[in-house]
C-alpha cells in the first residue's frame, strides 16, 4: 500500500518535472490535460484512496507550479478553481467505474473457480457405484474442500435412522440429530443451523432429493464458533445435495431394475427346474419303485442273486436321488438369495482338503498332484459351499476320465484374485461346450464318456458357478495345453495383506 | 402262450430298470430280449420277431420316436412305449408315430403287465377279426360288417360319421388313438384347425354307446392325447 503511494508521488513529481521541461513552449491547458491523463491513469489502476491521493498531489503541484500566480498556492481566477475541482470528479467517476469492473471480474473468475470444483465433485461422485461409495464420496468431499464433518443418514427397512456414510461420530454428540434428520425426511426442506426451520440445531441438515421425493438427509456441522457458512460454501454444499440427491434415485431405480431381473430370472429358473427335474427325477424313481414292486409281487421266486441287484439299484437310485435333491435345494436357494454365504477368513486347503477327503476312496488309484502356495492369501469362503464346489469338480472329472488319469489342482495369485485350476487328463470339452458345461441341465454331449451309470443331471457345473458368484468370483472352463480340461475359479483376495498368521500373531482377530 | 407269443423286446439303456423288468416278467410268463440303444433294438427285432416291444424314448444314439418311425416301415408289433417324458405332447408324438400305448416313469409293473396283455390280446384278435370286424364286451356289441351296434341288446343308430369313427376305434381297440389319427381317418384331414372334431364327435358317440356318458367305461379319454375303446 505505502508501495503505491510512493510510487504514486514519484508518477505525479515527474509529471510536474516534465510539464515543466515543456512550459515554455505550450499553454497551460495543456499541463492540465497532462494531469489528469496522469490521475486516470492511476484511478484505473488503484484503489480510490491512493487515486485521489494522487489526484490531489497532482492539483497542487498544478497550482503551485503552472496556475499564475508560479510558485504561489493562492488561485487568482476563479477559471482554475473549477479546472482543479473537475479533475477531482473525473478521477472519482474513473476509479469508481473501474473499481466496478474489477469487482465483475474477480466474481466471474470466482464463479468459474467454483463451477470448476463442482465439476470436479461431480465427476468424481459419478465413478462411485453403489450407496454406501456415493454417500462416502460426497461426505469426504465435503469434509476435504471446507475441513468439518459431514454425515449422510438413510432410513433402514425397519425405518431406523441410519448413518450411512462419513463422520458419523461429529453428529453423535448432537441429540437433535435424528429429530432434525426426521424432519427433513419428511419435510423435503434444509433445516437446522443458518435456515428458517430448526436454527437452534449445531448444524445443517438438507435433503437428498430425487424427482420421486427425499431419500436422505446430508448433515453439515460447521466448527463450534460458526454462527453459519459462507454464502459460496453454502452454495456448493446445496448442489452437492442436489446432485447427491438425484444420484440416489438412480441408484434405487437401479436397484429396483436388478431386484425386478432377478425375480423373472428366479422365476424362469423355477419353471425349467419344474420341467427338467420331472424327468431327472422320474428315472431314479422308476428304478425304485419297479425294483420294489417287483420283489413285493415276485421276490419269493427270484434267485438270491436277483433280489441282492435289485434291492442294490434301489438303494443306489435312491441314494443319487438324494443327492440330486440336496444339490436342487442348494442350488434353488443360492439363485433365489435365501441362502446366503457364510464368509469367514481361511485358507483354501481347508475346503479343499475337506472335499478330497470326502471323495477319498473313489479317488484311489489316481495321482492328485497339488500345487498351492504356502504364501497364497486367506479367502473369504463359506466352508460348506466351497467343499460342494470342489466336491462337485472332483467328482464330475472322476465322471468324464478314465480311471487312473491324473488330476492336477493348483492355486496361484492373479492380480486381485487367487485363481483355483482343477484339471484332468480326459477328453476335454469341445469349444462349443466350454461356456454351455455350465448351464443348467447340460448334461455333455455323447463324445465325452459317459455309460448310462455315470451320467450327471447338469447340476454339478451350474451349481459351482452359483457358489463361485455369491464368493465374488467367476468360474470357467478352458482346453487344457497337452489334453484335457481345466477349471479354473477365481475368487476375490481380500484387500489389504490377509496372510497366514505369523508366530504370535492373534489368529481370531482375522477370522471374526 | 407259446414261445414266440411270449417274446418281448426290451429297449432302454438304464440297466437298472431292465434288471427289474427282466426279473419280474420273466415270473409273468415272458420271454425277454434286451437292447441298449435303437439300433441294437431294431436289429433284434428283425431277427427275432418279439410279439412286443417295450421301449424307452430317451435313448442315446436315435431317439425312441425315430425307432417307431423305422420299425413301423416293416412291421405292426405293438410298441409300448415307457418313458419319463410326460408332457402330453411326447406321448402324441409317439402314439402318431405308431406306438400302441404309452406308460409314463415310474410306473407300476403290474399295471405294465395288464398293459401287454391287453395289447397282445388286441394284436391277437386285430389279425383274426380284421376282416369280421366285430368287438364285443360286456353290454356292447359292434359288428362292422353288418354295421351293427348294440347297448345293452338294444340297436344304436349311428349317423355316418359317428360309425366310421366307432369303426377307427374298433379297429384299434385297446390302443391309444391321437386327436389326429383319429381326424386322418375319419375325415382324411391333417388341419390343425380341426383337431376338435374327433372331441365333439366322441361326445355325441358316447351319448348313444356309454350307459353313463359322463363316466365312459368303453371310450376312454387319454387326456391331452387322445382315446381308447376297452373292453
Amino acid at each position: 500500500m505505502l508501495l503505491h503511494y510512493g510510487v504514486n508521488v514519484l508518477i505525479v513529481a515527474a509529471s510536474t518535472a516534465f510539464c515543466l521541461a515543456i512550459s515554455p513552449h505550450l499553454d497551460l491547458i495543456n499541463f492540465i490535460m497532462v494531469y489528469v491523463l496522469v490521475t486516470v491513469s492511476i484511478a484505473s489502476f488503484c484503489s480510490l484512496p491512493s487515486a485521489l491521493i494522487a489526484c490531489l498531489l497532482s492539483v497542487l503541484a498544478f497550482d503551485y507550479f503552472f496556475v499564475p500566480p508560479q510558485f504561489g498556492i493562492v488561485v487568482e481566477e476563479e477559471e482554475h478553481l473549477f479546472t482543479m475541482a473537475m479533475m477531482f470528479v473525473v478521477v472519482i467517476v474513473v476509479s469508481r467505474l473501474t473499481e466496478r469492473f474489477r469487482t465483475q471480474a474477480r466474481n466471474a473468475s470466482a464463479r468459474e473457480a467454483q463451477t470448476r470444483l463442482m465439476m470436479e465433485l461431480t465427476r468424481e461422485l459419478a465413478g462411485a457405484r453403489g450407496t454406501d461409495k456415493l454417500l462416502g464420496t460426497a461426505t469426504g468431499q465435503i469434509g476435504r474442500l471446507f475441513g468439518f464433518p459431514a454425515a449422510a443418514f438413510l432410513l433402514d427397512e425397519a425405518g431406523l435412522v441410519l448413518n450411512r456414510a462419513g463422520a458419523a461420530e461429529a453428529f453423535r454428540d448432537l441429540p437433535d440429530a435424528e429429530v432434525v434428520v426426521r424432519w427433513v425426511l419428511a419435510n423435503s426442506q434444509p433445516a437446522g443451523l443458518g435456515t428458517r426451520n430448526m436454527q437452534e440445531s449445531a448444524a445443517l441438515y438438507l435433503p437428498l432429493s430425487g424427482v420421486g421425493g427425499t431419500l436422505g438427509v446430508l448433515g453439515v456441522r460447521p466448527p463450534k464458533d460458526a454462527s453459519g457458512f459462507p454464502p459460496e460454501q453454502l452454495h456448493i454444499i446445496e448442489t452437492l445435495a442436489r446432485q447427491v440427491g438425484l444420484m440416489l434415485e438412480v441408484e434405487r431405480l437401479e436397484g429396483e431394475r436388478v431386484r425386478a431381473r432377478m425375480e423373472i430370472e428366479a422365476e424362469r429358473l423355477k419353471t425349467s427346474l419344474l420341467s427338467s427335474v420331472t424327468h431327472d427325477l422320474q428315472t431314479p424313481l422308476a428304478v425304485i419303485m419297479g425294483s420294489a414292486e417287483s420283489l413285493m409281487a415276485v421276490g419269493e421266486e427270484m434267485t438270491p442273486r436277483e433280489r441282492r441287484e435289485l434291492s442294490e439299484n434301489i438303494h443306489d437310485r435312491a441314494a443319487r436321488l438324494s443327492r440330486l435333491l440336496g444339490n436342487l435345494l442348494r442350488m434353488t436357494k443360492l439363485q433365489s438369495g435365501t441362502l446366503k454365504p457364510d464368509l469367514q477368513l481361511q485358507p483354501l486347503d481347508e475346503p479343499l482338503g475337506a472335499a478330497l477327503s470326502l471323495m477319498g476312496k473313489s479317488l484311489a488309484g489316481r495321482a492328485v498332484e497339488m500345487d498351492i502356495p504356502p504364501d497364497l492369501p486367506l479367502l473369504r469362503m463359506d466352508a460348506v459351499l466351497m467343499e460342494q464346489l470342489f466336491l462337485n469338480l472332483l467328482e464330475n472329472t472322476l465322471k468324464h476320465t478314465p480311471p487312473e488319469s491324473p488330476v492336477r489342482i493348483a492355486a496361484r495369485r492373479v492380480g486381485p484374485d487367487v485363481e483355483v485350476e482343477v484339471a484332468d487328463r480326459g477328453p476335454g470339452l469341445d469349444d462349443a461346450e466350454l461356456e454351455k458345461a455350465f448351464s443348467l441341465f447340460y448334461q455333455g454331449s455323447a463324445s465325452s464318456v459317459q455309460t448310462g451309470e455315470r451320467k450327471g443331471y447338469g447340476l454339478g457345473l451350474a451349481i459351482c458357478r452359483a457358489i463361485a458368484q455369491v464368493h465374488g468370483g467367476a468360474i470357467r472352463a478352458e482346453h487344457r495345453e497337452g489334453g484335457g480340461l481345466s477349471i479354473r475359479v477365481t475368487l476375490p483376495a481380500p484387500p489389504g495383506n490377509a496372510s497366514l498368521p505369523t508366530d504370535g500373531a492373534n489368529c481370531a482377530e482375522e477370522v471374526s | 402262450m407259446s414261445a414266440t407269443d411270449s417274446l418281448v423286446l426290451v429297449i432302454e439303456d438304464e440297466k437298472p430298470i431292465r434288471c427289474f423288468l427282466r426279473a419280474f416278467l420273466e415270473r409273468r410268463g415272458f420271454q425277454l430280449i434286451e437292447a441298449e440303444d435303437g439300433e441294437e433294438g431294431l436289429a433284434l427285432a428283425a431277427e427275432h420277431h418279439p410279439a412286443l416291444l417295450l421301449l424307452d424314448l430317451g435313448l442315446p444314439g436315435m431317439d425312441g420316436v425315430e425307432v417307431i418311425r423305422r420299425l413301423r416301415v416293416w412291421a405292426t408289433t405293438p410298441i409300448i412305449v415307457i418313458s419319463a417324458r410326460g408332457k402330453e405332447q411326447d406321448k402324441v408324438d409317439a402314439l402318431d408315430a405308431g406306438a400302441d400305448d404309452y406308460l409314463t416313469k415310474p410306473f407300476g409293473v403290474a399295471e405294465l403287465a395288464a398293459r401287454m396283455r391287453v395289447c397282445l390280446r388286441h394284436s391277437a384278435t386285430r389279425t383274426q377279426d380284421e376282416q369280421q370286424a366285430v368287438f364285443r364286451t360286456e353290454g356292447l356289441f359292434v359288428d362292422l360288417a353288418k354295421r351293427l351296434v348294440r347297448l345293452n341288446d338294444q340297436d344304436v343308430h349311428l349317423t355316418k360319421i359317428e360309425f366310421k369313427l366307432l369303426s377307427f376305434l374298433v379297429h384299434n381297440a385297446g390302443k391309444v388313438v391321437t386327436h389326429r389319427q383319429i381326424l386322418k381317418a375319419v375325415w382324411n384331414s391333417d388341419r390343425e384347425d380341426q383337431l376338435h372334431y374327433s372331441r365333439i364327435y366322441v361326445r355325441q358317440l358316447r351319448g348313444k354307446i356309454e350307459p353313463d356318458p359322463a363316466a365312459p367305461r368303453y371310450l376312454l379319454t387319454e387326456t391331452g392325447v387322445g382315446y381308447r375303446l376297452v373292453g
